[in-house]
């Protein structure tokens, strides 16, 4: 018989009274475990490997013993490399890069978004942030320096449609719907994980065939193959086919949309230890060409109230 | 803090707390990728702001708090609400639950998110209400009184499914469920 009591019930289904809790909740942390160690400061000499879907099956251990086996594996390669021992792996070079980025995006950046399908510009966009305030701007030359939207102090702008280089302003960013993935506090933290959180880890620790060469301006440009899964991620099903998006929100599309087909991807990484630019490409239907374009992470100028402002009346009326 | 100092704090913190925050990020992700993507976000988060982290038992709310943010981030799309929302009424339930425990998930999964995840914070996880309030980033009186409205729609929901189940025993219609969600929609921080 069932008890009716519901909270009692509720705390007797405690899934931490499983035996297999542990194990289970465990084993979805050791991604953690192993891009954590590789942030072990320089001091300690040991670096670790970037994250690996075969980590995935090791049993569960602590932190301590998966830096310690991934250190040797790295001794190993390193030693055995005819680089020498001292050479820092792509891949580590890589993750340094992210880890660097992200540091550096957190007060602020530009991203320049290009995709291109067949040699023609599909989708084009430069968004900046400065601390809370947000820039979103659409490439198309018919619309040059006109924004999509606008934050700046806590306000929100958008283009008004019927007056040239004029504004509208739409008021609170607290009138956007939460949760709706498109309120400026949605788009920052968007930013934060496909400039230098989880996206840009997965990108660059699933990156194989690497090889390594280097621009006129410095940059060092790393070039290999990457499940397309790892770039585009799946968000949910329509008209029964999987959907999947690219970083910065565009669904992906021909061998992009399948997440075992390998792609080909480019990452490059400035003098200053940042990543520049990554630019992936594939092919089916069409020919695709993605970029992202990153400049002046932690140092791009605060954002100004634009000029010209007309009140939102439609806005006005809602209130 | 010096670096070996830095990272003795983290490796004490994950060892603390992985498991709580793995099983936080499993519990609101739609899927066992996203929660291993938001685990290694939470505690790339906490090494990097090391200096931030409160000390004591605070840490454990200051991970929650970034864990929520992480995995709300993470679940921007209504697609991912929705695998989120089908997930815990279909996937967490293992061959070997009880019938009780049965019972259980699909009441919760009547309920709103917020509701969900305050009776996971208190009821599994133990928090207080203090506690609660700063995963939430509301103020304790706040964080109460969505502990009390969701443990009353928490207890409505389980008596409607034994109702159903009954019903269903006795071949009457049963109820309609989903009837609690439409209430229980509050903004997400």
């Amino acid at each position: 018989m069932i008890p009716t009591d519901s909270l009692d019930a509720l705390r007797r289904a405690n899934p931490r009274h499983k035996p297999e809790f542990a194990e289970r909740t465990g084993d979805l942390t050791r991604k953690a475990a192993i891009l954590t160690s590789l942030e072990t400061p320089q001091t300690t000499g040991t670096r670790a490997r970037p994250a690996n879907p075969a980590f995935r099956r090791w049993p569960a251990v602590g932190i301590p013993a998966v830096a310690t086996v991934v250190a040797l594996v790295v001794a190993f390669l390193a030693v055995g490399s005819p680089v020498g021992p001292l050479a820092v792996s792509p891949a580590e070079a890589m993750q340094q890069a992210v880890i660097a980025s992200a540091q550096a995006a957190d007060s602020s950046g530009t991203v320049v978004l290009e995709i291109s399908e067949d040699g023609e510009l599909w989708v084009g966009r430069t968004l900046r942030w400065n601390g809370t305030d947000l820039s979103i701007a659409g490439n198309d030359p018919s619309r040059v320096g006109r924004g999509d939207l606008l934050v700046v102090d806590g306000i929100m702008y958008g283009p008004d449609p019927e007056v040239t280089d004029g504004w509208i302003e739409m008021g609170s960013p607290d009138s956007v719907d939460p949760d709706s993935g498109t309120t400026p506090g949605e788009y920052l933290a968007a930013i934060g994980e496909d400039v230098g959180g989880a996206t840009m880890q997965r990108i660059t620790g699933e990156m194989t065939d690497v090889t390594t060469s280097q621009s006129a301006d410095g940059s060092t440009i790393y070039t290999g193959k990457v499940p397309a899964g790892a770039l585009a991620r799946e968000t949910g099903v329509k008209e029964g086919e999987t959907l999947r998006v690219l970083p910065f929100g565009n669904v992906a599309h021909d061998d992009a949309a399948n997440p075992n087909a390998l792609i080909d991807i480019s990452i490059s990484v400035t003098p200053g230890g940042t990543i520049g630019e990554i630019h992936a490409t594939w092919g089916g239907d069409s020919s695709w060409s993605y970029r992202l374009t990153y400049s002046d992470l932690g140092s791009t100028a605060p954002l100004e109230k634009p000029t010209n402002v007309q009140p939102c009346p439609r806005c006005s009326l809602t209130e | 803090m010096s670096g070996e100092a830095s990272r003795a704090r983290f490796q004490s913190l994950f060892e603390a707390y992985r498991l709580d925050i793995a099983s936080y990020c499993n519990w609101r992700s739609s899927s066992v990728a996203d929660a291993e993507d938001a685990v290694a976000e939470v505690f790339l988060v906490a090494w990097r702001k090391i200096d931030l982290v409160p000390p004591g038992d605070a840490a454990r709310a200051w991970l929650y708090a970034t864990a929520r943010r992480v995995t709300a981030n993470a679940r921007r799309s209504l697609h991912r609400r929705d695998a989120l929302a089908n997930r815990i009424s279909q996937e967490r339930q293992p061959d070997d639950v009880s019938a009780e425990e049965t019972v259980v998930h699909e009441a919760l999964a009547m309920l709103g998110e917020l509701d969900r995840e305050v009776l996971f914070l208190v009821e599994w996880e133990g928090f207080r209400p203090a506690e609660l309030a700063e995963v939430l980033e509301c103020q304790e009186v706040t964080a109460r009184g969505r502990l009390h409205r969701a443990r009353l729609r928490f207890r409505d929901a389980f008596e409607a499914v034994l109702g159903e189940q009954a019903n269903s025993a006795a071949g009457r219609p049963g109820m309609t469920p989903g009837r609690f969600t439409s209430t229980t929609r509050e903004a997400e921080a």
